[in-house]
């Protein structure tokens, strides 16, 4: 009995850094966030501050801005997630062949996810940069010079451009994830099915998919919450412009807490996202701790 | 034929993809070695990068960077070899629970706590101040971390945990001389992965600091993009400047990501 309890008290003593670094920085500020949320918190009137209930969900709930936000990142998710999955099984099956130079190709795909995303924005605005980028000098030159447009200030497209700039960065990382995964389906399994006649386009739905399935559903549900959380990505690219055209909760959030002071409805905002997140989460959670156990 | 035909579309889609993720890069590359971004200039040169180092803002901020990132590394990696080490080695009671939470802080969403956070630095004074973002960007990347670390350190049998402890070696010799060098290339991703998101980190920066007296590289970045008088062929060299150590980095460990660990994240 002793023993046991040497042994716990070790543990957690081993623990115990970790354990106070992420309860003071992360466990304290999230219940500290959901209980401002109920508060009319602002920076510049600190002495103000008072009980409001609900009133800040109201404020959300009648406010344009903030359902425009939400609409943009769904759809932000709905088209990202998908497009880098069906990029990245792509990439997946395609590193797998074991060809010569293949590493070359593996070693060199991941560049764009390892770099920051302000210099991976700063990156796409000189390529895309009215007059003097590369694009529009070659739709110039191939004559189509009334393709070029301001493309991260167009209301038309600038919403496209930041789905491009999250699918840039993460197809690769979906390929990589998948193809450890690839490499190790049993070469048997193949075999028998192209002996019972199946077709390679088949063999990839009946054998090669179900094998892959748990990282697939790891991978698309870390994505989710990625992309629906993501501030730096539109906030370095548009800033949520033009006139709110790529707004995002994220964005909509940072503005409420650090151009208006709202720290109050800022609040509220995380809180609606942090529940939103909460159902993906939870599957998520399962997940990873069924495959860990 | 038909496998001729399979060898061509798998090198020309996989070179498309490769054109595809390096024209950024490369357009960015070739704009920070032109002394002024005009479609005429063709003279390459290194001017740019001459002002980044020889400006004292820049250059510090560079500094700051390296600075923050290695204490965010070194800190991060301890932390969470010290407790995987206590998991992996006692199986305490309670352990389910832990591993849950560990797993539910990383769906925390930043943006939520940053903002009763920068109220917190406020009152301790920790705003502005590198000891802030290293232990606000250190805390929101213990999590992937710890976990990683549990995934490697499983792998090391209990029986060596127990026989290098018989001489009654204390803990960090037994992580220095044993366990480390057992898991030293899942350390080498752990370490990696925290230099490299605390050196690209723009948020979590924009938070703590509330001038550009403390700024990291990202930060100092986005202030010259936004304001009007910043020079195009300067601001390119930074951004190379701040690309090129994750990439390089990359290369050292890249053979790691093969290896399947990806999926655990």
């Amino acid at each position: 009995m002793r023993a046991y309890w040497k042994r716990t008290l070790w543990a957690y003593g081993l623990l115990l850094p970790a354990g106070v670094w992420v309860l003071v920085l992360m466990f304290y500020p999230l219940a500290r966030a959901i209980v401002d949320s109920f508060t009319n918190l602002n920076l510049l009137k600190p002495d103000a501050l008072r009980w409001i209930g609900f009133d800040n969900y109201v404020t959300l709930w009648n406010d344009p801005l903030f359902w425009s936000a939400l609409k943009h990142s769904l759809l932000l998710t709905a088209w990202a997630v998908p497009l880098e999955l069906g990029i990245g099984l792509m990439i997946a099956l395609a590193l797998k062949q074991p060809l010569p130079k293949i590493g070359f190709f593996r070693a060199t795909i991941l560049f764009g996810w390892v770099i920051s995303i302000v210099a991976q924005v700063i990156f796409f605005k000189t390529l895309v940069n009215p007059h003097t980028g590369w694009i529009s000098q070659w739709l110039q030159l191939a004559g189509l010079a009334d393709w070029e447009r301001n493309w991260f200030q167009d209301p038309q497209v600038s919403f496209a451009m930041v789905v491009l700039l999250h699918v840039w960065r993460n197809a690769p990382f979906f390929g990589i994830s998948i193809l450890p995964v690839l490499l190790a389906i049993p070469k048997a399994l193949y075999e028998s099915a192209y002996l019972d006649g199946a077709t390679p386009l088949r063999q990839f739905f009946y054998v090669t998919l179900p094998q892959i399935r748990w990282i697939v559903v790891a991978l698309v549900l870390g994505h989710i919450v990625f992309t629906f959380s993501d501030y730096t990505m539109v906030a370095v690219s548009t800033g949520g412009g033009p006139v709110y055209a790529t707004e995002v909760i994220p964005t909509y959030l940072y503005k409420q807490a650090w151009s208006y002071h709202e720290l109050g409805l800022a609040a509220a905002t995380g809180t609606v996202m942090f529940l939103l997140l909460v159902v993906f989460a939870i599957v998520y959670i399962r997940h990873q701790l069924k495959k860990q156990s | 034929m038909n496998g001729k035909f399979k060898v061509f579309g798998v090198y020309f889609f996989l070179s498309t993809v490769i054109v595809l993720v390096m024209l950024p890069m490369a357009a960015a590359l070739w704009g920070s070695l032109q002394h002024q971004i005009t479609p005429e200039s063709s003279i390459l040169s290194w001017s740019n990068y001459a002002q980044v180092f020889q400006h004292p803002g820049l250059f510090r901020s560079i500094l700051t960077s390296l600075m923050t990132a290695s204490a965010v590394m070194i800190l991060v990696v301890l932390a969470s070899s010290l407790g995987a080490y206590g998991l992996c080695r006692y199986s305490p009671p309670g352990l389910r629970m832990v591993l849950g939470w560990l797993i539910s802080l990383r769906m925390f969403p930043l943006l939520l706590m940053l903002i009763p956070l920068f109220r917190f630095f406020m009152q301790t004074g920790l705003s502005n101040t590198v000891w802030g973002i290293i232990l606000a960007q250190g805390a929101f990347l213990l999590p992937a971390s710890f976990w990683l670390s549990l995934v490697y350190f499983r792998q090391i049998p209990i029986e060596v945990y127990e026989a290098a402890e018989v001489d009654g070696a204390p803990v960090w010799v037994v992580m220095y001389r044993i366990v480390w060098p057992l898991v030293a290339p899942g350390i080498g991703v752990i370490a990696f992965l925290t230099f490299v998101h605390s050196w690209n980190d723009y948020v979590i920066v924009s938070i703590v600091t509330q001038s550009l007296q403390v700024s990291t590289l990202p930060f100092t970045l986005v202030n010259m993009v936004n304001s009007v008088q910043g020079n195009q062929g300067v601001i390119l060299a930074l951004a190379c400047l701040l690309a090129l150590p994750p990439i390089v980095l990359y290369l050292v460990v890249q053979r790691q990501f093969h290896k399947g660990w990806l999926s655990t994240l």
